[in-house]
């Protein structure tokens, strides 16, 4: 067995990838995954990982395989890695590794960065200065309906004219049909004009998968969600937009927020052209 | 829109919102599946990482919902806040407030993460 594959009680943990030349002033002495270990940098050329120790009982492939369908631990490990890619993001550009990405020694680690390291710096170059913010625009598709509905400029069917019981039914449901169709519209023109409005301001965009409504809960529908990729200094205009879009979309029983700075996790591949 | 996903105001072009405020779903679909895919000696298997995404945002939905009702006995009590190894009984009731809030089951799909790799030892 050679000495970097000796069961040692440590693996070796990723979290992302900076700037070689930043790495000193970025691993300040901030906690890892594990308490007492911080994190620290293995260099390659030009560019550095950022990793930290963490104990080999718990992220062994046996280990992790049965820790990670534990919400609790989960959680904590999730929360642990964004909070390292938050600070290191503060300093620079980083390129965030995905959740347990897990090496059994710095050289290996150094392995993957003599080989990818040119790849790597041009994405780190493309990610100076920019922060990546998410919105989400949702729905109270009810309140939509109704208010559509009370505009009573619907066209269609008159009901209160209707003089048998079927034909009024039937006069009716053409009647909702029509609202729901002019419902879907309305979202439909929100958000492409959301997603226009704030892609204008930022650096790139990506529209993300949205999940579905679940039931019973308070959440609105969410009907966009999106990743921005915008400017330090354009900050303040993508923020202004989004209040201003929340203001027009209030009367449509719209609403918009944002959530963020995050960094870059949507946007470490090429921009779309 | 959910209390969670409201704007932080005060946070506007200045610092981040701490990771431990942030919607842990918001987290998860960022960290488990976004940046760039490095290969690792050991790393979440990519073809699984839907499957366990699906299931984390039932599950975080349940809890969500039922701390929203003030059921939150699992905090309390030692023996469920445990985090070594599998809970039996503790995914038994998940499955039992999935059903409660009208969540479809995850029976039979298998939303275990596998995890791949070269083998380190145990």
């Amino acid at each position: 067995m050679t000495a970097d594959e000796a069961a040692g009680p440590s693996l070796v943990y990723l979290f992302g990838l900076i700037d070689a030349a930043l790495a000193e002033t970025a691993v300040e002495d901030v906690e890892g995954i594990a308490l007492g270990r911080p994190i620290r940098v293995v260099r390659g050329p030009g560019v550095a990982g950022v990793v930290s120790d963490v104990p080999r009982e718990e992220f062994s492939r046996e280990a992790l395989t049965e820790n990670l369908n534990e919400l609790p631990w989960l959680e904590a490990l999730a929360r642990s890695h964004a909070r390292v890619l938050d600070h290191l993001v503060s300093h620079g550009a980083v390129l965030p590794a995905r959740l347990a990405t897990i090496y059994r020694s710095d050289e290996h680690v150094r392995e993957v960065l003599d080989r990818e390291h040119a790849t790597f710096a041009r994405t780190l170059d493309r990610l100076q200065d920019v922060r990546e913010w998410g919105v989400k625009v949702s729905v109270d598709r009810a309140r939509l309906s109704r208010t559509i509905d009370e505009a009573d400029d619907v066209s269609g069917f008159d009901v209160a004219g209707a003089s048998s019981g079927g034909t009024a039914y039937l006069a009716r449901r053409q009647r909702e049909k029509r609202v729901e169709e002019r419902v879907r519209g309305e979202v439909r023109a929100r958000v492409r004009e959301a997603h226009a409005t704030l892609s204008a301001v930022s650096v790139d965009a990506r529209v993300l998968a949205t999940r579905a409504k679940l039931p019973g809960t308070n959440a609105g529908e969410v009907v966009l969600s999106g990743a921005y990729l915008v400017a330090r200094d354009r900050e303040g205009a993508f923020h202004a937009a989004v209040a201003e879009l929340g203001r027009r979309f209030a009367d449509h029983a719209l609403a918009i927020a944002a959530s963020g700075p995050w960094p870059p996790y949507n946007f470490v591949e090429e921009p779309s052209a | 829109m959910s209390q969670s996903e409201r704007l932080d105001l005060q946070g506007l072009g200045g610092s981040a919102a701490p990771a431990g405020t942030q919607n842990l779903a918001d987290i998860l679909e960022r960290v488990l599946d976004k940046g760039i895919v490095i290969a690792g000696d050991i790393q979440i298997n990519l073809l699984d990482i839907e499957l366990l995404t699906i299931k984390l945002r039932l599950l975080v939905a349940s809890v969500d919902k039922a701390r929203e009702m003030g059921i939150d006995w699992w905090e309390h009590d030692p023996a469920l806040s445990s985090s070594a190894g599998r809970n039996p009984a503790l995914e038994e009731r998940l499955g039992r407030l999935e059903e409660a809030v009208g969540l479809p089951s995850d029976e039979g799909a298998n939303g275990r993460a596998n995890v791949e790799g070269r083998d380190v030892g145990t």
